[in-house]
Order: structure tokens, then C-alpha cells, then sequence
């Protein structure tokens, strides 16, 4: 085959772990012009993160693209299916809601389901607006089945992720990697040489001596950044101001019961609490504020709150959110934590870590590294990076706790105007607008907006063309259909046993 | 709503965005109790003969209930698939932006990947076809879209081209029919009713009539990077009942654009320049262009289509602009109490909208192959990334508010001549020799089944559109 003859030849991954894995795996499968050799290095010594263990809806697309097929990857990661995230807490205690994957009940007339709900409520008791979303219902049952795709099932609306070991994810992405073409050498990166000239990555040195060449080279080396920030000095932004917490500590328990379908993330004195149930155990760890909790008192808090006794020693992780000034720099793309960090708090790291990987490849260099596609990637990925951060913030920000100095503080602060706007629109009448192709969905916006308290003042007034027992036989059909359908799913336990259950650890 | 009852919505304006906006709102209302009124003061400025609508105008038809067929009959229309482009990339050269889609690549990489392979997108106009609403669009052919039957052959969608009298009075009709009240008397005194503006919102539909002065807003900044200030408009017998013909001569564009029974002309050229052609038609008026926009909601007022922007006054941007607007107006709804928020989030959109539309103006004339004024420092910083990624390797990058989609920017790209320098490594997977045979392939199924459709005359005589007389029953 005839390639041009700028084409890479070289492609170097620093770092294996969640990010370097997944980012190898989609290079051999979409860079198969016979020409450019893909070559990981990683050392066993070096121990990855491996905390993001919750994922969102696209991470199916992305194991379907690479050609999964999903129930091994289940069996083989010790998977369980996820409909959405608890928040325990979160407005007030003892106060919990569901922010589930899929859409809420059905839109009349291109009316929005929530709109339709938003005045009922006004009128009259009905149940909350999750009780409308098959995934949450299934959720709450401990159900699950896959969405049926003919549009006019009401199983149709559900959509989910995983929770899976990243460890094994990643050990299983590199079989497949390393099947389509991926070396992986052993060792750990001593030096980073540069071009006098260019300031362009050459090489990296490894321990053994070997230096390994390349055209193109990955940072997944994670928080430390090894080429992104140790050798090419891009610079860091810090979003402490708007997400204080900066340490969390992590430790897998044994499971008391059958994993239930989703991630519970419970609001704690100066942080919250993550819990992740697998086939094998149950992953959990602690996210806080330095400033407001010590670490022992932050570690008694995680360990007076397990399900069962501990599996491993508690691990300590520091950390600072924000972003690199450029997550791709001359001719090195950072992808994972190598890029930025933001809390787990909706599972997004992994999905950043695909999401960079398809910025990658539909911008891909040659050896000229056009400017145009740095400056791009850059773009994307910092637009991509603030639409999350701003969610987040919503979380902490729309709180009714004053049970301590830190909740007091993020209920208190100032928050990005693009948020602000958006929580006033949404205030004045339930409307919801996204901003350049941002990740999360009206769906997902209304469900942490109304769980974190902020109830519109009206409705969408095209809602008041139905009449209200009109709304009231469309709200009943809703939430009837929704309640049969999800009790008539299979037993969460019950599907992974029948198609994917993993081999007992 | 009682006579002097001040009404919640006042709509200024006797144009089509006037009373496509007093008929949305009014449908859209419902039984909510808030009252809709439309003062139609009269337009100052001509407004073409044809309306170009744009496909987005259909959500809007559906809400007021239209049935396509009685308002094609009643409006004299015909179906619009896009524009064809003529002489922007030199004398003789053509290529069609159609509505839609063209055929996916049977295989991996995009189909203007494949094509940069195998050379197709240099050859002017080989690119449509690609894509039946552009081949369609060039043989004057059309039936509705049967989206299963043309699963290989990407997709298709259409506007109409409708006499504009007739649509507006059609818009009249709705809009009265369905609770607008009509304001009789001074406007000057209506307005100012009480001793203060007369209802909740006041909407400017006006086109821009003097009357509107009065209005609590900004002033209107000119956007003069565009090279034309000058309009005229002709009678001109229909050439293609399904695409415009935009075609660009060293000192002028030409729009020819035709509905059933009428057509027109619009020649766009500068002042300092008259067209030698159009020196001497004694019967022609000639009239300014006023580019640029103001900020369209201030206080209680809103601005639609030409009372808060001026584009150059080709294809379907005026319309696609306003049915924009009254989506955002529909949208936020807004109520005295929130006033502000709405109107903050009106203007953040609409000004979006407004660049979007305006840079694929922009893009137009900064790469045609022409002596006008460069429009170079009108290049938005999107238009330049936009221009720059597919210049680079062929990506589209889109942004909120977009006036095209992603498959219609590539076709316009590539249909002014922008060819990327390299190809995305995906597309490298297939064999280009393989790649070029399945081009080849996809281009002549294409062809064959375009020459399954009926002309649109045809078709238009068959739906009882051409020949038939006045309906407007249908809603």
C-alpha cells in the first residue's frame, strides 16, 4: 500500500495502567496502515492508581468500536452492570437520589418529560421524577437486562455502564494490544532526551540503558506527568478553589450481598465516600479536603463505613484538580492523569482517558505535527475538562449542609458564570441548555439539579395545551410501564450468573 | 382578550417573520392565558419575491398543524434542495450544497477521505456525486425522501421555495386563526398605550421599519467586512424549481431562485462598482444592504430576522435565521418576572447563530477564486479553526448554533475548492485502488437512482401544486 511519506512510524505509550492500555488498544485498531509500529513501556514496579473503576454509558461504544465482545470483557475485569450514581447526602442528610443513565418517561409533543412532571407536582403528591426512569426503578430493584433496541419498548430508554477492576481491564486491553501488533517493553523511563533545536521528544532512556526512539510519544504516566511536566515543563491549573478536595484514601472490602447495580457516592463530613460493588469485592474510598480532615480521621471514616472486613492495606492519594496548561505539547499527548484530574465524583476519568484517545485519532499527526491539530486537541479537551469541572461543582455548590467548615465553604463560593447561568435558566423554568457538544445531557442535568434542591419556579408553558387529566393518564401510563417493566427484568446477580459471572477469585 | 386588554406578546410587523412568529407563539401558548397581538406595520424595505426556507422550518409548520400539501397549493411552492454555486471557484465551475447528507464510504474512513485518496475532490463538482439531494437538485428532479430505499445513498432533506405574498398571507391566516388579536389604529399610539409600551414583550418583526425606533434597544452595528452593499431585484423566469443559483461574476453575485409560478433575481454588488449589465435597466430599484446586527433582546423588546440582522441576501440565511429565533423565543418563553435571564440566554444564542450564519458567508467569499475585497479580518476565530482543520487533514469541526451541518460544511468546503493535505490515517486501512472502485460504485448508484425520481414539475403537477387555485384549508 502507498502511504504518504510523512506518515508516523514510531508511536511511543510511557505508562501502562487504565489509560496507557486503552490508548494502545485503539491505535492498533484504527492505525493499521502497516507502517507505524506502536510500542509501550511500563515497569512492573511502578504501581498504577487503578481507583476509576466506575465508567459511564460510552465506554460501550468504545469497547464495541474496538470489537469486545462485551461479556467476556465482564467476565475477564470481574465486572458488574451500573444504571447510575446515588448521592447519599448530598442536599441534606438522609436526603438520596438517583442520577441514572437513560431518559425520563416519555415526551408528548416534543414537550420534555420533566416539564410534564414539574407541573403535576405542583399540583398534586406524585412520585419523584426518578421513578420515571426505567434505569433508576431497575436501579433501586437491583435489576438489570441490556436496552432492547426497538424504540418502542420502554426497555429501550435504559442505558448503562460497568464497574469493573482497572487493573484487569487494563491487563485485558493489553492481550488484545498486544494481539493487534502493540510491543510492550518492560522498564522504567530514567530520561527524557530532547531535541536541542526543536524541544520535540527524541527518546526516553530506560534503567536497562535502552533507548527507545519515537515519532509520536503518549504521557500516560499518570499524576507525575513524566513527559507532559517533567520533561517538558506545560504547566498546571489548579481548580482548588471551586473542588477543595485534594486526598483520598482507598481500600476494596469483601461484598456482604449480591453487587447491586450502581455506584453510591455518600456525602461525608469534609468529603464523600465512594462505593463500587464488583463480582469479586467492593471497591471504596474516601475523597476529602485536606484542610478540613486529617488523614487518620479520614481513614477511620472510611473503615467505620464498609460493608465487610478489607481486602488490602488503605492506600493514601494526593492530588490537586484541575488541568496541563496543554495536554498536547510539540510532539507529546498526555492522556489520563498525566492530563488532569477531577474527584470520581460521576466517573468521568475513564471516560477523559477515551475521550482523548478519539481526539487523538481523529486529529492524528504526522511527522510535520501541524500546529493546527495540538492547538485543537487542546481546545476540545480543556472545553471538555471545564463542562465536567462545571458539573461537578453543581454537586457541591447546590447543598443545604452546614454540619461543618467545609460544606459551609463550597455552599458559600463563588462558581464559574457558565454554571451560574445555567442553574438561573434552569431556576426560572426547568430549561436546560448544553453548551459545544458537552458530555452530559439534559437527563443528566435535571436529576442532579433537582437532587441537589433547585426546583424550577415554572414549567415550560406548552405543558399547559394538555389538559390536566390528560397529564395525569400520561404520568399514570408512564410510571405504570416503567414499574412492570423493570420488575420484570432479571435479578442483577441473576444476569451476570446466567451470561458473564467471572471466575471465583 | 378584550379589546384594550394589554396582551402579552405584542408582534410588530406585517413580514412572514411577523406572523410565523404571532402564530407560533399563539399555538404554543395553548390554554395557558397569555394573549398573543400583532400590529402589522408595513415593511420599508422589498422583500424578495420567493421565500428560501430552510428544512428547520418544518418544526415550526407542525406546530401550527400546516399540511404541507395545501400550503405548497395555497403558496404556489416548490421543494428546495439546496443552492447550486456557480463561478466561485472561476469561470465555468459548479457545485451544489444540498441538504443532507452524502453516501457513507462502504467501508472505514469518511467518504471525503476516500475521495482525497482517490483524487475526486480536486475535479469540480465530482464530489456531488456523492450525494443524491445535490444529483437530485441538478436534474430538477424530486419525490419525498424514502429513507430505507436510499440507505446507500446517504440522505436528503428539503425547504421549500414559496411565493412570499402568498406565504405570508398563509402564515395570516394561522396566526388569526388560531387567537392572535390584530391590533387596529395609530401604531404610534398603540405603542405607547397608557404611557407606556403596550404589552409584556414587544417582538420586532418589522424588517426593520422606522416605526421600531421607538423601541427601547441598541444600536445597530455594521458588520462591514462583507464585499457587497448593494441590492436589486428582478423578475426572472424559473430555472430550477429545486436549487437557488448563486453565481458569483467579478463584480456581483447573482441569486436566481424560483417557486412554482414565480421567480426572481437578486444581483448583490458594491456601490462603487455598478455591474455594467445593470447600468441602464431603467425599472431596476436599487437598495442598500445593511449588514451587521444589533443585540436582539434589550428590556422588553425582541428582535426577529432582518430587524436584528443583515446578511448578504442569498440562499436561505435571512430564513434560517428567523425560524431560529422564534425556536429560541418558543423555547424560553419568558415571563415579566424573568425577563432578564431569558433575554441573557436570547442573545448568547442568537448571537451565536448569527456568527454561524455569517461565516459561511465569510468562508464563501474568502475562497473564491475572485477579485473581491478579501474578508479576510471577518474571519471569525471558528471559521478559521474550521477552515484550518479540514485544510489540514479534512476534519469538520463544528460549534453550538451551527447554520450548516457537519456533511453539508464538507461539501461546501470542498465545492470552493478546499482539497486537505493529507488523509486521516483511518482511511489508509483500505487499499486505495479498492477505495477508488467503491467510489466509483457508490457514485453510479447513485446516479441510477436519481433517474428513477420524477421532475419536480412533474411531481408538483401530480400533488396538484402547479394548475391548481387558491386553497388554505389544510391546517
Amino acid at each position: 500500500m502507498t502511504l504518504p511519506p510523512h506518515t508516523l512510524d514510531r508511536i511511543v505509550i510511557v505508562g501502562g495502567g487504565t489509560a496507557g492500555w486503552m490508548t494502545a488498544a485503539a491505535l492498533a485498531r484504527f492505525v493499521r496502515n502497516g507502517r507505524t509500529k506502536i510500542r509501550l513501556v511500563e515497569s512492573d514496579e511502578i504501581g498504577s492508581v487503578g481507583v476509576g473503576e466506575a465508567t459511564i454509558p460510552p465506554i460501550v461504544a468504545f469497547n464495541s468500536l474496538l470489537g469486545i465482545d462485551e461479556r467476556d470483557f465482564v467476565k475477564a475485569t470481574q465486572a458488574t452492570y451500573k444504571l447510575g450514581i446515588e448521592f447519599d447526602g448530598w442536599l441534606r442528610e438522609g436526603e438520596a437520589y438517583i442520577h441514572p443513565f437513560g431518559d425520563y418517561g416519555r415526551d408528548v409533543d416534543a414537550i420534555k418529560f420533566y416539564q410534564l412532571w414539574l407541573k403535576q407536582r405542583s399540583k398534586e403528591a406524585i412520585p419523584p421524577l426518578e421513578a420515571f426512569c426505567l434505569s433508576a426503578v431497575a436501579a433501586r430493584k437491583g435489576r438489570f437486562a441490556p436496552p432492547s433496541p426497538d424504540p418502542r419498548s420502554v426497555l429501550h430508554t435504559m442505558a448503562y455502564a460497568f464497574h469493573f477492576d482497572a487493573t484487569l481491564y487494563a491487563a485485558f486491553l493489553r492481550k488484545f494490544a498486544e494481539a493487534h501488533g502493540v510491543q510492550r517493553t518492560e522498564g522504567k523511563v530514567v530520561d527524557v532526551n530532547l531535541n536541542g533545536a526543536t524541544g520535540f521528544i527524541e527518546s526516553v532512556t530506560l534503567q536497562s540503558g535502552e533507548v527507545v526512539q519515537g515519532d509520536l510519544f503518549i504521557d500516560c504516566s499518570g499524576f507525575r506527568g513524566l513527559l507532559i511536566e517533567g520533561a517538558l515543563e506545560t504547566g498546571y491549573e489548579t481548580w482548588t478553589h471551586w473542588l477543595p478536595c485534594d486526598r483520598a484514601v482507598a481500600v476494596p472490602c469483601e461484598a456482604n450481598g449480591p453487587p447491586i447495580p450502581y455506584t453510591r457516592a455518600t456525602a461525608r463530613r469534609a468529603g464523600w465516600q465512594w462505593r463500587i460493588p464488583l463480582q469479586h469485592r467492593i471497591g471504596n474510598g474516601h475523597v476529602y479536603c485536606s484542610a478540613y480532615e486529617t488523614d487518620e480521621a479520614a481513614r477511620e471514616t472510611l473503615l467505620a463505613n464498609l460493608d465487610g472486613a478489607t481486602t488490602a492495606e488503605p492506600r493514601l492519594l494526593r492530588f490537586m484538580t484541575g488541568r496541563r496548561r496543554k495536554f498536547w505539547n510539540r510532539n507529546c499527548v498526555a492522556i489520563g492523569l498525566s492530563g488532569g484530574f477531577m474527584e470520581p465524583l460521576e466517573s468521568t476519568s475513564i471516560h477523559l482517558i477515551q475521550a482523548a484517545i478519539s481526539k487523538l485519532i481523529a486529529l492524528f499527526p504526522d511527522k510535520r505535527f501541524n500546529p493546527v491539530e495540538a492547538s485543537e486537541f487542546n481546545r476540545l479537551t480543556a472545553m471538555q475538562f471545564e463542562q465536567i469541572r462545571d458539573f461537578l461543582i453543581l454537586h457541591y455548590k447546590a447543598t443545604e449542609r452546614q454540619d461543618s467548615g467545609f460544606w459551609q465553604y463550597v455552599r458559600d463560593m463563588d462558581i464559574p458564570d457558565t454554571l451560574a447561568t445555567k442553574i438561573e435558566l434552569f431556576r426560572s423554568k426547568g430549561r436546560i441548555f448544553r453548551f459545544e457538544d458537552e458530555l452530559f445531557g439534559e437527563a443528566n442535568w435535571v436529576s442532579v439539579l433537582l437532587g441537589q434542591g433547585i426546583v424550577p419556579s415554572a414549567w415550560d408553558p406548552m405543558v399547559d395545551s394538555l389538559s390536566d387529566a390528560d397529564l395525569r393518564r400520561n404520568t399514570a401510563q408512564i410510571y405504570q410501564a416503567i414499574q412492570q417493566t423493570a420488575e420484570q427484568l432479571p435479578r442483577h446477580e441473576d444476569f451476570i450468573q446466567r451470561f458473564c459471572a467471572a471466575e471465583p477469585v | 382578550m378584550a379589546p384594550d386588554e394589554k396582551p402579552d406578546f405584542l408582534v410588530l410587523g406585517d413580514t412572514i417573520e411577523a406572523w410565523l412568529t404571532a402564530a407560533c407563539l399563539v399555538r404554543s401558548l395553548g390554554k395557558s392565558g397569555r394573549s398573543v397581538a400583532i400590529l402589522p406595520v408595513l415593511r420599508e424595505r422589498p422583500s424578495p419575491p420567493v421565500a428560501v426556507l430552510p428544512p428547520s422550518v418544518a418544526n415550526l409548520h407542525a406546530l401550527l398543524g400546516f399540511d404541507e400539501r395545501d400550503m405548497l397549493r395555497f403558496c404556489k411552492g416548490s421543494f428546495r434542495l439546496g443552492d447550486r454555486f456557480e463561478g466561485w471557484r472561476g469561470e465555468g465551475s459548479s457545485f451544489v450544497l444540498s441538504y443532507g447528507s452524502p453516501a457513507e464510504f462502504p467501508g472505514e474512513g469518511a467518504l471525503h477521505q476516500q475521495g482525497r485518496r482517490s483524487g475526486v475532490l480536486e475535479q469540480d463538482g465530482a464530489y456531488d456525486t456523492f450525494s443524491l439531494g445535490a444529483v437530485l437538485g441538478r436534474l430538477d428532479r424530486f419525490a419525498h425522501p424514502d429513507p430505507v430505499a436510499n440507505q446507500q445513498a446517504g440522505y436528503f432533506t428539503y425547504g421549500y421555495h414559496l411565493d412570499a405574498d402568498k406565504y405570508r398571507d398563509y402564515l395570516k391566516r394561522a396566526a388569526l386563526h388560531y387567537g392572535v388579536r390584530k391590533e387596529e389604529g395609530d401604531p404610534m399610539s398603540i405603542l405607547a398605550r397608557e404611557g407606556e409600551l403596550a404589552a409584556g414583550v414587544i417582538v420586532d418583526a418589522t424588517g426593520g421599519a422606522s416605526i421600531s425606533d421607538v423601541l427601547p434597544r441598541d444600536g445597530w452595528r455594521a458588520d462591514a467586512d462583507l464585499p457587497f452593499d448593494q441590492f436589486a431585484l428582478m423578475d426572472e423566469p424559473a430555472t430550477s424549481l429545486s436549487l437557488g443559483r448563486v453565481s458569483a461574476g467579478n463584480d456581483k453575485i447573482l441569486f436566481d431562485v424560483a417557486a412554482a409560478e414565480t421567480g426572481c433575481r437578486a444581483a448583490l454588488f458594491n456601490a462603487s462598482g455598478v455591474p455594467e449589465n445593470l447600468v441602464g435597466a431603467g425599472e431596476v430599484d436599487v437598495f442598500g444592504i445593511r449588514s451587521g446586527h444589533r443585540t436582539p433582546w434589550v428590556g422588553k423588546c425582541v428582535s426577529i430576522g432582518a430587524s436584528a440582522f443583515g446578511l448578504l441576501p442569498f440562499g436561505d440565511v435571512e430564513m434560517s435565521l428567523i425560524v431560529r429565533g422564534v425556536e429560541t423565543l418558543l423555547e424560553l418563553l419568558p415571563d415579566e418576572g424573568r425577563l432578564a435571564v431569558a433575554g441573557q440566554e436570547y442573545n448568547r444564542r442568537m448571537m451565536m447563530a448569527y456568527h454561524r450564519t455569517r461565516d459561511v458567508q465569510v468562508m464563501a467569499f474568502a475562497l473564491a477564486a475572485r477579485p473581491w475585497r478579501t474578508a479576510e479580518a471577518a474571519m471569525s476565530d471558528q471559521n478559521r479553526i474550521r477552515l484550518e482543520q479540514f485544510r489540514s487533514r479534512g476534519r469538520v469541526v463544528t460549534f453550538d448554533e451551527e447554520c450548516l451541518a457537519p456533511a453539508e460544511w464538507v461539501s461546501f468546503m470542498i465545492g470552493l475548492g478546499v482539497v486537505p493535505e493529507r488523509t486521516d490515517p483511518v482511511a489508509e486501512s483500505v487499499a486505495q485502488e479498492v477505495a477508488a472502485q467503491r467510489l466509483r460504485s457508490v457514485s453510479a448508484h447513485i446516479a441510477a437512482l436519481a433517474e428513477r425520481y420524477p421532475s419536480q414539475r412533474d411531481y408538483l403537477a401530480e400533488a396538484g401544486v402547479i394548475g391548481a387555485d387558491a386553497f388554505g384549508g389544510g391546517m
